[in-house]
């Protein structure tokens, strides 16, 4: 009996997996960086564990891209859940506010990220699936396990809870809606 | 707003660094993982190659060592399901059918220096006494079909020291001296011999720290003991270790433990693989044997991956799993839970059920599932990652 084991591949199987991961590498950092409110060690860390769970799988998953994508969604969720933490991220360069142009683009979407830095990790993850993965809400409820209901609601509270992070994107948020 | 939004989403995902290396720490961090997690539980572990160039002593050594006579297994044996949902690791036996939680282990790990670590074993044993587990300090315990005593190894971390103990009496019915050095036992099927793995040193050390330990690459195995507890005797063989990670062979293990196990009749033993086919055989003279036919094992165990009628088999891990016809191949039901390990009976296995919701393999507890997938009853509690112990189920 042992602990010990279980490299479940063989040599084949490694090298799909390797090209595998360098194909789809950048897609799911930059989701991970999403995902962690634009922390690049838990995004690597969230990135890797997943893939050392699809590594598991490898024979068995029919689609290792969804498969991955889905553990990071459903990890990163549950692990700030359950640390309590509240997605609040340290900044290397703060978006400078005083002097900036609302109507700037560029200054708009710093302001949006600091916010959306803000978030929860649900809140942000519904966000993140609804307009940057360009999910439905069904499928949202699906890979997140929940309802289509609370999709909507959590992505309706998210908008509003940017709001209030950062009231001087009401404005531009209500023309642009 | 949308607009907005994802503009911003795709701009600051930009900025997000690729690293290079990601296959390989998924690689690594995957060969570590099963420490905690789903996918061994109750695998036997050890390594050889078919095609290895065996070096071989010049003739077994035999020491002489004092025959006992064993007691009795139970018969008819129990059969009733035993349950314990509420203590993890569990303080109540946990059984079902004809097998039984026979012992579990816990490990902790040591700082060798900066980049190695050391695992060791914390081993509980079935006591009948109490119908809960003793903790032991014994390096390593295997209990013989029936539950009626226990080999163990009396060290540090390897032994020089094999025992029987004597589960009702807890007293050691005999001490077998050995010349090589070994670190874990196996009970033959029957319940009369013992086969010890040999060791020039201690195999559970790794490469690394934390989550990014693993295994050398190579084990230090050196050969096997074979022990005929009421005969008296004990055969050492020779038997280097399957090449390790850095080997083009086909068969390889990276793992430092590569202990060696029996066949589901007793007649042939097997070496772990890290690849697959998952084992491979020999006689119980060390020379390579084909896989027997008609024997067909869950990946890394000891028990039969087939109904004890006969009639069907346990598939690969899930989820969810399968069982089919051993005749035909066809599914005959399918099961939620992420492995399943042995028949209890012929309608009924015991399996890895999902601690939660599922959403994670590595929480996860003993369930009774049956055939159809329709029944399941909890046996043990949910452990996670962190809090993990490993069962070693055994026929009552």
């Amino acid at each position: 009996m042992s602990i010990l084991l279980e490299v479940v591949v063989d040599a084949a199987d490694e090298q799909r997996f390797r090209e595998f991961v360098s194909a789809r590498s950048p897609a799911l950092m930059r989701l991970g960086f999403l995902l962690t409110g634009g922390d690049q060690h838990a995004a690597e860390d969230l990135v890797q564990t997943a893939l050392a769970k699809l590594v598991t799988r490898w024979r068995k998953v029919e689609a290792p891209e969804a498969y991955v994508k889905q553990i990071m969604y459903r990890q990163q969720v549950s692990r700030w859940r359950a640390s309590g933490r509240r997605g609040e991220v340290v900044q290397a360069s703060p978006p400078e506010l005083a002097d900036r142009d609302l109507h700037h683009q560029s200054e708009l979407r710093l302001v949006l990220r600091s916010a959306l830095s803000r978030l929860t990790a649900r809140q942000r993850a519904m966000l993140v699936l609804r307009y940057f993965e360009d999910l439905p809400e069904q499928e949202i409820a699906r890979v997140l396990g929940c309802s289509v209901g609370t999709v909507r609601s959590t992505v309706h509270r998210s908008l509003a809870r940017l709001r209030v992070i950062a009231p001087e994107l009401a404005q531009v948020m209500e023309v642009t809606r | 707003m949308t607009r907005l939004l994802r503009d911003t989403l795709e701009e600051w995902a930009g900025e997000a660094r690729v690293p290079r290396d990601l296959a390989d720490r998924a690689l690594r961090r995957r060969v570590w993982k099963p420490v905690g997690a789903a996918v061994l539980v109750m695998a036997m572990v050890a390594g050889i190659a078919l095609f290895v160039s065996v070096q071989r002593g010049p003739a077994p050594v035999v020491l002489p060592a004092t025959g006992v006579t064993l007691p009795a297994r139970p018969s008819p044996a129990p059969t009733d399901v035993r349950a314990d949902a509420e203590n993890s690791p569990p303080a109540r036996l946990i059984a079902a059918g004809r097998l039984a939680v026979s012992a579990y282990y816990s490990n902790r790990r040591e700082a060798l220096s900066a980049d190695r670590e050391r695992i060791r074993r914390t081993w509980s044993l079935y006591d009948p006494r109490t119908g809960g587990y003793e903790r032991t300090p014994y390096v390593w315990v295997d209990v013989a079909p029936g539950l009626q005593v226990a080999a163990v190894l009396e060290g540090d971390l390897l032994s020089r020291r094999l025992g029987v103990l004597d589960l009702n009496t807890r007293e050691v019915l005999t001490w077998i001296d050995l010349e090589h050095q070994v670190a874990s036992v196996a009970w033959s099927p029957d319940g009369k011999r013992i086969l010890a793995t040999a060791y020039s040193s201690y195999p559970d050390v790794l490469q690394g720290r934390g989550d990014q330990a693993f295994p050398l690459g190579h084990s230090p195995r050196t050969g096997y003991y074979v022990v005929d507890v009421e005969g008296g005797t004990v055969d050492y063989h020779e038997l280097p270790p399957l090449p390790g990670l850095e080997s083009d062979e086909r068969l390889t293990n990276a793992n430092g433990r590569q202990d060696l196990n029996w066949s589901l009749d007793g007649t042939l033993i097997w070496a772990p693989t890290s690849t697959t086919p998952d084992r491979v055989f020999y006689s119980l003279d060390g020379e390579p044997r084909k896989a027997p036919e008609g024997q067909r094992y869950p990946r890394g165990s000891r028990l039969s991956a087939i109904s004890p009628d006969g009639r069907l088999a346990l598939g690969p891990d899930g989820l969810p799993t399968k069982i089919t016809e051993v005749g035909t191949g066809k599914v005959a039901g399918s099961q939620r839970v992420l492995q399943l390990h042995a028949w209890a009976d012929d309608d009924d296995v015991i399996a890895l059920g999902c601690g939660g919701r599922c959403e994670d393999e590595f929480n996860n507890g003993l369930v009774l599932v049956s055939v159809d997938g329709s029944r399941m009853t909890q046996l043990s509690a949910d452990r996670d990652e962190s809090g993990g112990w490993r069962e070693v189920l055994t026929p009552r």
